[in-house]
């Protein structure tokens, strides 16, 4: 479970987010949305203890994050940002197997090597597995990094933006696998994702936070949050909810 | 591809070997002490001075997240001029291994002015980092050069940083060794790099603590490359291809080692 108080944090002397108070529970895909600059990202880094809050706290399981060691925090949370660096050389299947780093320490052994292949798999990169992550297109480099934050195999996986580099077949596909990842019988993970596909985030969330100009602008269940008007309100454009062929879209009114 | 590149540095080591003025091909005692005392610190030197070349490569290219950068982008070699010139202008009769170690201090220092560059230079465009690099160095280097003119050590100055292994001897190539434990060091900590060129936020998501990891990194790299650098002067082809070249061998150095 997260519990963020009070956070405020800014970036470069600018608030960003303030006083935000939120509570997740265990569990689900949280989808995070809101317009450009709301403070999403920022939000993300503070709940993976990335960015420091000048004032709040993040809590993990009843842990301050921002007092744990950084191994411990590793074997409970995954971050997968939106400026990755380019992973120089290395194979998509090294680079995944980096996700296991946090739990070898340099020692991969067999459990590290399954988990690799499973996230290889779930993926669908078991055919680019050899391939240097330099040479593949930015959708197939997008799946691998996802693929390593899953060998990570943490209870929280914060992911922002996941789906920007990705066609709508393997957008959907990295979305039916979080959901995958998030109800596993044996070990399910709680996924928050920044999304700006809201069409995504009706379809594929359990709950919903919106935040606007670093405020909390809205926060629970998808259906309480996924409404015409708070959408049209947080994006300040007429935007409508409608069912097609027995799914949610969302349309401009 | 890699059997291949092995091969071809056997046989350039045994060129190295065999080549030179005096004919090895009578054996004897002569042949064995010139083999040791000419042409096994030469070989050595060569390939101490190329690997460490193309492990600070690695290295940088990993630490600054840019595969355009590379040691004799960074202000390393020119900063390493000024700091000979200075120990030269303060002592000219100081031995040779203090020469080196004012260089590889004042490479140190360089290397430390670009990395706090880097850190404000933006990410996006590959190509500004090492044009930076490149006015950044040109910066020192025109320093260096200015110096050397009012001290009238231009030549001298050349002479240092012309690559040159022909005339190393036993004696004055052993410093180099410590590429050699540099090397094994850097193998020891190959994951940890790796990682840190998976950047910052990504590093520390995996439970690195980055700028420590950064700092030592940072001290490690520059290492290979002052002592590449200070026994056998600059090397400015090797020193611009090197990293390249090396970069299929380099990146086994680097790459996670299963099982």
């Amino acid at each position: 479970m997260i519990e963020i108080e009070n956070l405020r944090v800014e970036r470069d002397g600018t608030p960003v987010l303030h006083d935000l108070s939120l509570s997740l529970p265990s569990g689900g895909i949280t989808a995070l949305i809101g317009p450009n600059g709301a403070g999403k990202s920022t939000l993300l880094l503070a709940m993976a203890g990335l960015v420091s809050p000048m004032a709040g706290r993040v809590r993990l399981d009843g842990c301050d994050l921002h007092a744990m060691r950084p191994q411990a925090r590793a074997l409970r949370l995954a971050f997968l940002g939106q400026d990755q660096a380019q992973a120089s050389r290395l194979t998509v299947r090294d680079l995944v197997g980096f996700g296991r780093w946090p739990h070898h320490r340099g020692r991969p052994g067999p459990a590290d090597q399954a988990a690799v292949a499973g996230a290889l798999s779930l993926f669908g990169l078991n055919e680019l597995a050899e391939r240097p992550v330099s040479s593949l297109s930015g959708g197939q480099r997008q799946r691998s990094q996802i693929a390593m934050a899953h060998a990570q195999a943490t209870p929280l996986v914060l992911l922002d933006e996941p789906l920007s580099a990705l066609d709508p077949r393997y957008a959907r596909e990295v979305m039916e696998a979080l959901v995958a990842m998030s109800h596993d019988a044996v070990a399910p993970r709680s996924v928050v994702v920044v999304l700006h596909d809201l069409g995504m985030a009706t379809r594929y969330a359990d709950r919903v936070v919106a935040l606007k100009q670093g405020h909390l602008a809205a926060s629970g269940p998808r259906r309480e949050v996924m409404r015409d008007r708070v959408l049209s309100d947080l994006f300040d454009t007429g935007l409508k909810l409608r069912e097609v062929e027995g799914a949610d879209v969302v349309l401009p009114a | 591809m890699r059997i291949w590149l092995v091969l071809f540095l056997t046989l350039l080591i045994g060129a190295s070997l065999g080549i030179g003025v005096a004919d090895l091909s009578g054996g004897g005692t002569d042949a064995g002490l010139l083999l040791a005392i000419s042409r096994w610190p030469r070989t050595a030197a060569a390939l101490l001075a190329g690997a460490g070349l193309a492990l600070a490569g690695v290295v940088v290219q990993l630490t600054v997240q840019n595969r355009l950068v590379e040691p004799g982008l960074t202000g390393t070699p020119e900063a390493a001029m000024i700091g000979l010139l200075g120990i030269t202008i303060v002592s000219p009769g100081a031995p040779i291994l203090l020469k080196m170690g004012a260089a590889a201090m004042a490479a140190l220092v360089g290397t430390l002015g670009f990395l706090a560059l880097a850190h404000h230079v933006p990410r996006r465009d590959p190509v500004l980092l090492p044009l930076v690099g490149l006015v950044y160095g040109g910066i020192l280097g025109a320093a260096a050069l200015w110096g050397a003119w009012v001290t009238d050590l231009l030549q001298y100055l050349g002479a240092w940083t012309a690559g040159e292994f022909s005339g190393v001897l036993r004696g004055r190539y052993e410093l180099l060794w410590i590429v050699a434990g540099l090397g094994l060091l850097l193998w020891c900590v190959a994951d940890r790099i790796t990682i840190l060129g998976l950047g910052e936020a990504q590093a520390r998501s995996l439970g690195l603590d980055y700028c420590q990891t950064s700092r030592s990194v940072s001290g490690s790299f520059r290492s290979p490359w002052r002592w590449s650098w200070s026994p056998s002067g600059r090397c400015p082809s090797s020193v611009s291809w090197c990293p390249t070249s090396c970069r299929a061998g380099a990146v086994t150095t680097f790459a996670p080692i299963w099982g």
